[in-house]
């Protein structure tokens, strides 16, 4: 990748970068499994990690990627520290759909985007999802509202996120 | 983070829509401590912990609520009579007080999987309210605050989820635990068990029975030896596996919750024969361990099959109930939760940190219960109804106890001293048995205490000294290990064939029972804390034996109904086990190698049958009618019964024998007899 903009040292303003960055970070460390607390945590090591060496600015997109991988970097170094293990064969994958999702601006737009397809769903397929992440009820007990079995709230749930998925993917073209 | 990164996105995004996990703005957070660190350099590195919103309670605002709180707990003490020495984590601790500095975790810590908000009781304490010294008879009721003005905040939910990781990286996490373990101890592990002794014990533990030898030469013959992971999946998910698998986790449960005997006489209100038709279905589908649990506690209905009203999950508290639930509330706690509270029934242990009034806090929850007469069937039900202790409004909610000095307590519904959402008995306004059930699974206590338990049954040794035992005074082996193991068994949704897999398949489970001078320190038989760097031999449990023999003898009993098969296991069990009448409805075996049991292997009626050469489905019999050499006859019965062909010396007698025999049918029977009578037989090694 050939740098879009080189920019002197005495210009580059931490701050701007925090501004810029920080929720795509956030988000991408959301994304690799992180609570919001340590996504919060990992969000700042980041940022102070890249800080503290000499910074060139090339492209906000090659800043973006850079920052990821940092973010990447700490967050396995600490499952390490915490002696678990993370499976890791997937995250080029993860690193391309994040990228060609949310790379351009943090996820704002996939964030909308997904805001809208929520509401393209049927009400009892977000209902499910609203009870999953917004009451944080277990499957059993959204089955048991719902009023089916456990494996078809699971399946409700999967195939509304697999609607969501399409859905977005078809906003992103 | 799921296996498909576009889900992995989905979720994290509509966790944020949904739930409202907000990015942060850490601007300034990130700034200031990039200032101080820049400040700091000049003099000496100390890494910043990350800063976080609770980071602007300064220790001024701390030091004034803490003094606040002093002040109002020494008011508190003017005002009421406080006559019982507070209890270590009770609710007699001044809410909140723990909260108003709240240190800066740091990152390792806050990776742990988070806890469920837990309920604070900020009312005083029942203590505080009650007079302290009573006759029994007299309670002040008056002094009582009424229902629901005492209502406790309790949160009951499921607990952060972490992502789930795959199979091989939890074999590979137990492998490293237990590596760095052998490494502190200065411990040699044991060689690896050959392929057929690791097939014969992973047989054993999964579905409770030794392979026959045709499975195992299966095994063996594969190429480059047998595919290990690819045979504990077949007897995980196989078709031809799938009862044997729930059999023997039925018949394990079942001896957990009601022991050997329970439900088995006339005047046991639980019926035995009920309760195994419930969890042979639960292991049948595969049923999530928290919600077999729940489904335990919470359960109502009649314990019989048949009637209209049958639930066999009530059979476990049908067995508990007595002339008081404290049977029921030590079991709960114990199985489920890996508490013994057994003791502080009575007094407040010196060594467990549960005091006397948790004990009967978790007891009020089943208060409600009660067992009638089922008039379909000549079983029982279980049943809730409203609980009141004796005022006509049902205000008096409150159970009682007696302390070892005679004072006379009250108690309300508090799981393990973090309270309950209510303290009414009025089921239409609390149904306190279906609160515990929620109480115990979402508690931490959960996982750990069952993968405590499926890990001892794996090694015959779990993380602590008892399963049934896991307080602060219990230490544990690989308490990291335990962690990791429960929060990933939470993570899989409580999917036990995932736990036996990560277990089974790895490296501590395969290691030889041979010892060397190397691992000889590690006997926990001798007092030693297990470092499992061996296999630990033990002897198979009963059904494991009988089973075992059953497919020996060539017994079909897959043919027939459960009900029957498992009859016909009582009636052979019955011979050893007897029931203690003491107050944890606990059991003796003369399994165990005395002259009872030597009897029963050598004469028994089973035995006969097993070493009779007229059983054409036996492997006796089938081995005399088919034309194999005499050599491999005597290998295939080796294989079948202790899964090994015979050493060079072995052999050498074998031919001893065979040239001075008349009749080599009649020799091979009394080998095949000799070879089930071995310790080699009856041992898991």
């Amino acid at each position: 990748m050939s740098p879009a903009r080189s920019q002197d040292a005495a210009d580059f303003d931490p701050q701007d970068l925090i501004a810029q960055h920080q929720v795509g970070i956030w988000r991408y460390l959301r994304v690799l499994g992180c609570d919001a607390v340590l996504a919060e945590d990992l969000t700042q090591e980041t940022f102070l990690s890249v800080l503290r060496k000499p910074f060139e600015v090339y492209s906000d997109a090659a800043t973006a990627a850079y920052l990821r991988r940092v973010a990447y970097n700490l967050f396995i170094s600490h499952r390490r520290r915490s002696r678990k293990e993370t499976l890791v064969e997937n995250v080029d994958e993860l690193n391309i759909t994040w990228d060609r999702w949310a790379g351009q601006d943090n996820g704002d737009q996939l964030l909308e985007n997904l805001r809208d397809c929520l509401k393209l769903l049927s009400e009892r397929a977000r209902g499910a999802l609203e009870m999953r992440f917004r009451q944080r009820l277990r499957r059993l007990e959204i089955a048991r509202s719902l009023e089916i079995t456990e494996h078809g709230a699971k399946n409700l749930m999967q195939r509304a996120k697999k609607q969501l998925r399409q859905c977005v993917e078809g906003k992103m073209q | 983070m799921t296996s498909d990164p576009h889900n992995s996105i989905v979720e994290s995004l509509l966790d944020e829509i949904l739930g409202e996990q907000q990015p942060p703005d850490l601007t300034d957070r990130i700034l200031d401590r990039y200032r101080d660190q820049d400040q700091s350099e000049a003099t000496v590195s100390i890494p910043s912990p990350p800063r976080r919103r609770s980071s602007r309670w300064s220790m001024r605002n701390a030091a004034a609520i803490a003094a606040s709180l002093l002040v109002a707990g020494m008011l508190l003490g003017l005002v009421v009579n406080r006559l019982n020495r507070p209890i270590p984590g009770g609710n007699d601790e001044i809410a909140g007080q723990g909260e108003a500095v709240q240190p800066s975790r740091s990152v390792d810590e806050k990776d742990r999987p988070s806890e469920p908000s837990r309920p604070v009781d900020k009312t005083p304490s029942q203590d505080d309210v009650l007079p302290g010294t009573l006759a029994e008879g007299d309670f002040p009721r008056e002094d009582l605050s009424p229902p629901g003005s005492v209502e406790m905040a309790a949160t009951i939910g499921p607990r952060d989820t972490i992502p789930a990781l795959a199979y091989e990286v939890m074999v590979s996490s137990i492998n490293q635990e237990m590596a760095s373990t052998w490494e502190e101890r200065e411990l040699v592990p044991s060689s690896q068990a050959t392929d057929a002794e690791w097939c014969r014990r992973v047989f054993l533990r999964l579905i409770g029975r030794i392979p026959t030898a045709d499975e195992l030469q299966q095994f063996l013959s594969e190429p480059g030896g047998g595919n290990r992971h690819q045979l504990v999946e077949m007897l995980l998910e196989g078709e031809n596996y799938i009862e044997e698998y729930a059999r023997h986790w039925t018949n394990i449960w079942t001896n957990t919750l009601i022991g050997r005997r329970g439900g088995m006489a006339n005047n046991d209100l639980a019926n035995r024969e009920g309760l195994q038709h419930f969890l042979r279905q639960s292991f049948q589908r595969n049923k999530p361990y928290d919600q077999l649990v729940f489904e335990l506690l919470s359960a109502t209905g009649s314990s019989t099959p048949g009637s209209e009203q049958y639930n066999g999950a009530v059979n476990f508290l049908l067995a508990c109930m007595g002339k008081d639930t404290s049977l029921a509330t030590a079991k709960t706690t114990s199985i489920f939760l890996g508490q013994k509270l057994q003791c502080v029934q009575c007094h407040n242990h010196p060594f467990n940190e549960i005091a006397q009034k948790q004990f009967w806090e978790m007891d009020a929850f089943f208060s409600q219960m009660a067992a009638v007469k089922d008039p379909g069937t000549e079983g029982m039900v279980l049943v809730d109804r409203d609980y009141s202790s004796g005022q006509q409004d049902q205000s008096g909610s409150e159970t009682f106890y007696q302390q070892p000095d005679g004072q006379v307590k009250a108690a309300y519904p508090s799981f393990l001293g973090q309270g309950a959402s209510s303290r009414s008995g009025r089921l239409e306004q609390f149904d306190r048995r279906n609160e515990l059930a929620q109480q115990v699974r979402y508690s931490e206590h959960l996982s750990r205490a069952l993968v405590n338990r499926i890990w001892g049954h794996f090694f015959g040794y779990g993380f602590t000294t008892s399963v049934d035992e896991m307080g602060a005074h219990s230490p544990v082996s690989h308490p990291e290990l335990l962690e990791n193991l429960a929060s990933q068994f939470e993570a899989h949704d409580y999917d036990m064939k995932s736990l036996f897999r990560w277990v089974s398949l790895s490296d501590a489970f395969s290691l030889s029972s041979r010892y060397s001078e190397n691992n000889l320190a590690d006997t926990p038989g001798n007092g030693e804390i297990p470092a499992f760097s061996r296999y630990y031999t033990r002897s198979m449990q009963p059904e494991e034996v009988y089973q075992s023999l059953l497919l020996l003898a060539g017994v079909r009993r897959g043919e027939q109904p459960f009900a029957e098969q498992q009859l016909a296991q009582r009636a052979w069990l019955g011979q050893f086990t007897r029931r203690m009448e003491n107050d944890e409805a606990e059991e003796s075996s003369s399994f165990a190698g005395d002259v009872h049991q030597s009897l029963v292997m050598m004469n028994g009626p089973l035995m006969q049958q097993a070493t009779s050469p007229v059983e054409a489905e036996g492997v006796l019999g089938t081995v005399i009618d088919s034309r194999m050499s005499f050599q491999d006859k005597v290998q295939h019965m080796f294989m079948a019964a202790i899964s090994r062909p015979p050493t060079a010396e072995e052999s050498k007698v074998v031919g001893m024998m065979l040239s001075s025999a008349d009749n080599p049918a009649a020799m091979l029977q009394d080998i095949w007899w000799a070879l089930l009578n071995s310790n080699e037989f009856i041992l898991d090694h």
